[in-house]
Order: structure tokens, then C-alpha cells, then sequence
């Protein structure tokens, strides 16, 4: 027999191989595991230190006047954060703030958000073509490139098309159902979103009673703010023994703080869905302030001589508390309420087309009108037909709220104030000038082929008459942010005239005419694609890359226009005129903003 | 005389030998077992940790939740397996493209959970189609507004966005399961 020493030793060995493996594989499992969970939490806390940085950066800039240059680095919890600053042109400033962990000398790990800054005016223009209680009237064989929202009637001629979606929103009652306002002395401050003696002012809510039972379509709220507080949210609610039911929020809006200005001015809100009110009955518009802030806060018109006779003002720390209290306050706040039950119709012609969907409260049309997917409504004329959906018994659409305020065109006019005042102003044919930022007390009169370059603000208290391709050009200093003109009287531009941005993408010039149509006879709606009244602005056959903003008047455009961004009244499309428009912008900012104080830019937030 | 073994001395040379040989076949077949269950346990901690970490940085940097997203015959819709996220466009400097959007989308594709970007044309982000997990048992997202407490609002509304994975790998006879939860608000909106 031959004898084999270590057969099992062989055995052991093989084993004690597998068990070490499996033992140094798990412990280094757990190691890359806990490597890796602990980079994350790292990773985390860099983020958030960068963030810190962030606020604290803004804080300085805002305290510092904007000469506040950065940070090489701070210590802050775990780790540190350096601040860079980079001016850009116009009224913004690049900050790039590093978070590290455990120090910028040695970092295991390291993060960077980068955020645009601005003491400018952010305006969110979140509907390319945003139409008011003018409504929108169409000629014979008008079409209208993308879907609308319109707070008025739409009416069409023969063979007018619309190719995406239609809302008509529930129209709303010209005059306020209930309001409170102040005179001279009797006009105080309430201060909220602030603690004022030991006062946590979070919430605050003005009692009122409708005179109607209807539909609550629109309020305005008169208030103004100190530094950049965040937007507001509004909401209508029942009553319940004398204060806000909590129970009983009826609808919610936001009211953005961009509309607000460091002078009182009442601002509207619309809700997400108009609220049904009974006449008579006991309700409350309560605000919430998303912080309290020392800095950043607001202040609600009161009338001490507490002339409103219908609710009471009151406040509390959290309107969600379990037993909330609310606590009286001596006046009456600023407000009004507009109630809706006006009917608001979309009228098209003959041979008709929307390729969209329709919402309406009354569908009208002649034969062969088509709406090419669903329509809800109250009243539908049985000649449409609709090729999807019908739902009968649809709630009015709320109306939007425009996006620029009352205020914030009076601190425009006051920028362009303060760069002085002159006359008339007159251009023969090629001419070339500058003009701004300042008040012009007359005319602006062009010749064909002429290039203004503006600088904003510029204010025209009379017309503006421009010949063929004349163009108004931002001044290239404005880098990426925009600027208005503003014109009290009637605009009339030639036949491919323009309205250009600085050249940086992001820049808009923008028209803003406070011509009121109104008072030359213009009515919600039209009759076969005639305007009931003059016109604040009549572009001519142009291609238009500003922005037109006509709060109270009706712009008229000819044959093949195209914008980038309308807001106004009303609009008027001529016999076969095509209306093109770009979608809206997120956030355009406006070289001169109400507060001058730094505030985040929207849409500019990136982690590195 | 020969030197040699008895019967008996062979037999029970031998009942040792295949005794320790068991003994250890069941240390190797234990580690190999307690091999896998870590290796598999490693690989979802991982698995979880990238694909939160990528869903959390993404919401932050995103401008808004999109109700839809079509991409030729396929729609993509926020719920609560699909999250389609707004993000501002980025130029080939890493600058903000004012008033574009890339599209990010979220979803679960059986058990997968991928990412797919749909950037602007103007955009220098690449488009990407990645799989962050092949395992997932269950996501689900939730969409909520900035109120103390935070409300559940619709996806379109919201303010903030909640991700829950659910990983679950076989594991032998057994499943393996790791749950992670996390949260993150729209700083874009």
C-alpha cells in the first residue's frame, strides 16, 4: 500500500481558502458600501453648506448695496464654502458657491451650485399669447397658430381656424361685489410675515359677505413689501364661529410677489378653480406667508377708520393648528372681490375649424363649424360638430391674472423719471438715434428704415408712429436682461418692423401701452372680425421677436404677423391674417425692479 | 513483519476523512451561500444609493413636473412609476439656456428602473438612456406642494417630490429586499 500524508490537510487548506475569501469579501463589501454611503452623506452636506452659502452670499450682496465681493472661505458646520462672485451686464450677478467637506484645503469631497442673482424685475410670461376680458376677434379666414386662454369672447368670421386648444374663462363682473379702501390719515400699515412685538404674523385673513350668489372670480388685495419675500398663497374659506375654518378652504392662489412693489398697489389673484359663494354668507380671504423674516415681509393696507361694515380682519400664527387662534385686528385691510356670472362665449362663423379642444361656458357657430377633440361647456349649438368628447354641464375656466402689475409700471415710470425729461421726438427716413432711459412728454414720430436703440425704461406720454422696417433695439449694456417702453398713447408700427432684444439670448424688448380701448368704445368681443374701438397698438404686417403688453388695449395685426409674446385686452385679427406665436418664457427680467434688492433668479439653479 | 494498516484502522481513517470532508463541503457551500446574500445586499445599497442620489439632483435642478412627455409613439405621464422632470437647457459652457427645456424622465419598465433624457435641440446635454437597477420590486413617486405640513398635490403642481425603491433580488430559494426613501424640492420652479 502506498501511504499519502496530508490528503485532508489538502481539504482544510481548500476550506479555510473559501471561508477567508468570503469573510475578506464581506468585510470589503461592507467597506465599498459604507465608502459609498458616507460619500453620499458627504456629498449631501457639501450641497447643503454650498446652499448656506448661497443665502448668505444674497444676504451680503443685499446688505453690502451689491459691492459685496465674495468669499475665499468660510468655516460652516462640517466643512466650508467659498462665494465667487461674476458681474454680468445689466442688473445680474453670477454666484458660484463651493461647498467642501471637510475644508477647501483637502477635500474629500466638494460641490458647486451655481444661481443667477438680480435686482431686477422677474417677470413670468407663462402664456405666449394671454388674452384679457377684450377677447379675441377673428376676420373671415383668420387663423390662429396654438392654443389660447382668453378671459373674454372669442369670436370668429367664416373659415377662421384655431389649431390647438381654446379656453374662454367665466367672465367676470366690471365692478368690485365688495371692496374696502382707505383715505389719507385713516390709511396704517399691517405688517405680516414677520414677528412684530412677539407677534408671530404668518397668517392674516380679512372676513367679507358677498352681495350675490355666484361664482368669486377675481380678487385684489392692496399691499406692498419690504425686500424679496416669497409669493404669497391666498385662499378663500368658510367661516366658522367668527374666524377661518380650516376645514373649509373653498379655493387657493398665488399671489407673486413679483407684482407687488415697495409702494401700495392692489394686486390680483384667481384661484385655481372660482369658488361658488352664497350671497349674504360670512367668508375670508387669508393669506399665508411661507416665512417669518425680519427682512423680507409685507404690509397690508389697513383703513383704521374701519369703514367696511361686512367681516373683520384678524390674525394667527398657524391658521392649521389644531385649535387655531385668531386674533382681532383694529381697521379694516385693503381688498376687493369680483364676482364672475357673466357668460363668456366662443362665436365662430361658417366653415369654422379648432383643432384643439374648447372650453367655454357657450359654444356658438354657424354650419359646418368642427371642433376636432372634446368640448366642455353649459351650451353647445347643435350645428358644431365635435369629433370627441362633449361634456355638458363644464364649470367656467378661472381667469388668469396678468403678469404685470399697476405698481410695477409706476416704478418704470419712475426709473424713467429719474433720467430726465424731454419733448417730441421726430426721425425722417434711415434715421438713426438713441434714446433713454427717460420721459418723453409728446411723440415719437419715424420715418421708414429708422434704428432707435433704447435704453430702458423709456416712458412716452403720446404716440408712437414707426414707418416701414423701422426697429427699436435694447442697448446691447442690457446683456441678458429686458426693458420696457412705455406708451400712454397709441402705437402704430410699419409694415416689417421689430422690436429686438440687446442681442443676448433672453433679451426681450417689451411695448407696454397703457392705451385704454375702452374709452374710445371697445367692448368684449366683436361682430365679424371688427374691433369695437381704436387700437393701442396696430403692428402692420411684421415679425415681431419682443414682447406686446397691452393691459387695456387692443392690438391689431395685420396679415402674416408673428410674436414672440402677446398680452393684451384684446386682439384683433384681420380678414386672412395669420397669428404665429412662440410659447411663453419662464422668466424674463427687467433691468429696473421695484425693490432693488438681490433676489434668486428662477430657472437658473445647477449643482456641479 | 510488513508494516501496513488494519481493516479497521482504514475504516475509520476513512469515516474521519469523509466526516471532515462533509464537514468542511458545508463551511464552503455556507460561505458560498453568505457570499452571495452580501455580494447581492452590496449591489442594491449601491444600486439605491446612485439611483436616489441621481433622482434627488435632478429634481432640484428642475424647473417644474411635466403632466406628459411624448417621444414618437411612446407617452410618458407623471404618476406615481413615472416622473418627467423640466430642466433648464445648458449651453456647451454649462450656462443656462433661458426659457428651454431638457426633459428628464423617470419610469419603471418592468422591473428596471431607467432614466431617459430628451434634451432641446439648442441643448448640449447628450440624450441618455440608462438603467440604474434591474431589480426593482416597486417605485413609487409623490408629488407634494411647500405648505407645514406638505400637501399631496398633483404632479404638475408640485413643489416637492418623493421617491420610494423598492430593490428585490433572488437570492437562492429566498428574495432579498432593501427599501430607500428620499425627498427633494424643485429649487427651479
Amino acid at each position: 500500500m502506498i501511504r499519502k500524508n496530508g490528503q485532508i490537510l489538502i481539504l482544510v487548506f481548500v476550506a479555510l481558502g473559501v471561508v477567508l475569501f468570503t469573510v475578506l469579501f464581506i468585510i470589503g463589501g461592507a467597506q465599498v458600501y459604507f465608502q459609498n454611503a458616507q460619500y453620499s452623506l458627504q456629498a449631501e452636506k457639501a450641497t447643503a453648506i454650498a446652499e448656506a452659502g448661497v443665502d448668505k452670499a444674497l444676504n451680503s450682496l443685499n446688505k453690502t448695496g451689491g459691492s459685496y465681493n465674495g468669499e475665499v472661505e468660510t468655516l460652516l458646520g462640517d466643512g466650508s464654502y467659498s462665494v465667487t462672485i461674476t458681474n454680468q451686464s445689466g442688473a445680474n450677478k453670477v454666484l458660484e458657491v463651493t461647498g467642501y467637506i471637510p475644508g477647501k484645503a483637502n477635500p474629500k469631497v466638494k460641490r458647486t451650485i451655481k444661481i443667477q442673482v438680480t435686482n431686477g424685475l422677474g417677470i413670468a410670461f407663462n402664456y405666449g399669447l394671454q388674452i384679457g376680458e377684450g377677447g379675441i376677434c377673428m376676420g373671415n379666414g383668420a387663423t390662429l397658430n396654438g392654443s389660447v386662454y382668453s378671459n373674454g369672447n372669442i369670436s370668429g368670421g367664416n373659415s377662421t381656424m384655431i389649431t390647438g386648444d381654446v379656453y374662454v374663462a367665466g367672465g367676470t363682473q366690471i365692478a368690485a361685489d365688495q371692496q374696502s379702501d382707505c383715505i389719507g390719515v385713516n390709511c396704517q400699515d399691517y405688517i405680516f410675515g414677520k414677528v412684530i412685538s412677539s407677534e408671530s404674523r404668518q397668517d392674516v385673513a380679512q372676513g367679507f359677505k358677498p352681495s350675490q350668489t355666484k361664482v368669486l372670480n377675481k380678487i385684489s388685495l392692496k399691499l406692498k413689501k419690504t425686500g424679496s419675500p416669497a409669493n404669497l398663497t391666498v385662499r378663500i374659506m368658510s367661516d366658522s364661529n367668527g374666524m377661518p375654518n380650516k376645514n373649509g378652504v373653498l379655493a387657493t392662489g398665488i399671489l407673486s410677489a413679483n407684482l407687488v412693489s415697495t409702494q401700495y398697489g392692489f394686486i390680483d389673484v384667481t384661484f385655481d378653480s372660482s369658488p361658488n359663494l352664497t350671497g349674504n354668507t360670512p367668508y375670508w380671504i387669508m393669506i399665508h406667508a411661507n416665512s417669518l423674516d425680519n427682512s423680507n415681509y409685507w404690509y397690508w393696507s389697513s383703513d383704521l377708520a374701519q369703514s367696511y361694515t361686512q367681516g373683520q380682519p384678524k390674525w394667527s400664527s398657524n391658521w392649521q393648528a389644531s385649535t387655531p387662534t385668531w386674533t382681532s385686528i383694529t381697521g379694516d385691510l385693503g381688498f376687493k372681490t369680483y364676482m364672475g356670472g357673466v357668460i363668456n362665449s366662443i362665436s365662430l362663423s361658417n366653415g369654422s375649424v379648432v383643432n384643439g379642444s374648447v372650453h367655454a361656458n357657450t359654444i356658438t357657430g354657424g354650419s359646418g363649424v368642427i371642433i376636432k377633440k372634446d368640448a366642455y361647456y353649459q351650451i353647445l349649438d347643435s350645428s358644431i360638430t365635435v369629433q370627441g368628447t362633449k361634456y355638458p354641464n363644464s364649470p367656467d375656466s378661472p381667469p388668469t391674472v396678468f403678469p404685470v402689475s399697476d405698481a410695477n409700471v409706476a416704478d418704470w415710470e419712475n426709473a424713467a423719471l429719474a433720467g430726465g425729461t424731454s419733448g417730441s421726438v421726430t426721425g425722417g427716413n434711415s434715421c438713426t438715434m438713441t434714446l433713454g432711459p427717460k420721459k418723453i412728454n409728446g411723440n415719437i414720430t419715424l420715418g421708414n428704415g429708422c434704428i432707435v436703440t433704447v435704453k430702458t425704461p423709456l416712458w412716452v406720454t403720446g404716440n408712437i408712429s414707426g414707418g416701414n422696417t423701422t426697429k427699436f433695439v435694447l442697448d446691447s449694456s442690457f446683456g441678458g436682461t429686458s426693458g420696457p417702453i412705455i406708451v400712454e398713447g397709441t402705437t402704430t408700427l410699419g409694415n416689417g418692423s421689430d422690436l429686438k432684444g440687446s442681442g443676448t439670448q433672453g433679451s426681450y424688448l417689451m411695448l407696454f401701452s397703457n392705451y385704454d380701448s375702452t374709452l374710445s368704445g371697445g367692448s368684449n368681443g366683436c361682430a365679424g372680425g371688427s374691433q369695437s374701438g381704436q387700437a393701442a397698438v396696430d403692428t402692420g404686417n411684421s415679425s415681431i421677436s419682443g414682447i406686446l403688453y397691452t393691459p387695456k388695449g387692443i392690438v391689431n395685426l395685420a396679415n402674416g404677423a408673428s410674436f414672440k409674446e402677446i398680452t393684451a385686452w384684446e386682439i384683433t385679427l384681420g380678414n386672412s391674417a395669420v397669428l404665429n406665436y412662440d410659447t411663453g418664457f419662464a422668466s424674463t427680467i427687467f433691468s429696473s425692479g421695484p425693490s432693488g434688492s438681490f433676489s434668486l433668479v428662477k430657472g437658473t439653479y445647477q449643482v456641479k | 513483519m510488513k508494516n501496513g494498516l488494519t481493516l479497521i484502522e482504514v475504516v475509520l481513517a476513512a469515516g474521519i476523512a469523509a466526516i471532515i470532508g462533509v464537514l468542511l463541503l458545508v463551511i464552503i457551500i455556507n460561505s458560498a451561500g453568505l457570499y452571495s446574500k452580501e455580494a447581492s445586499k452590496v449591489s442594491q445599497g449601491l444600486n439605491n444609493n446612485d439611483a436616489l442620489n441621481m433622482v434627488r439632483k435632478s429634481i432640484k435642478e428642475s424647473s417644474a413636473v411635466a403632466a406628459q412627455y411624448v417621444s414618437g409613439s411612446t407617452t410618458y405621464t407623471s404618476g406615481t412609476t413615472q416622473l418627467i422632470l423640466k430642466l433648464p437647457s445648458i449651453d456647451s459652457s454649462n450656462n443656462i439656456i433661458p426659457n428651454t427645456t431638457d426633459y428628464f424622465v423617470f419610469f419603471l419598465d418592468t422591473t428596471k428602473l431607467r432614466l431617459k433624457v430628451f434634451p432641446d435641440n439648442t441643448s448640449s446635454r447628450k440624450s441618455q438612456d440608462q438603467i440604474f437597477s434591474t431589480s426593482v420590486n416597486s417605485l413609487n413617486f409623490q408629488y407634494f406642494n411647500l405648505a407645514n405640513p406638505p400637501l399631496e398635490v398633483t404632479a404638475v403642481n408640485a413643489l416637492k417630490v418623493r421617491i420610494s425603491l423598492t430593490l428585490r433580488q433572488k437570492n437562492g430559494q429566498i428574495y432579498e429586499t432593501s427599501t430607500a426613501t428620499s425627498e427633494a424640492n424643485l429649487r427651479n420652479d
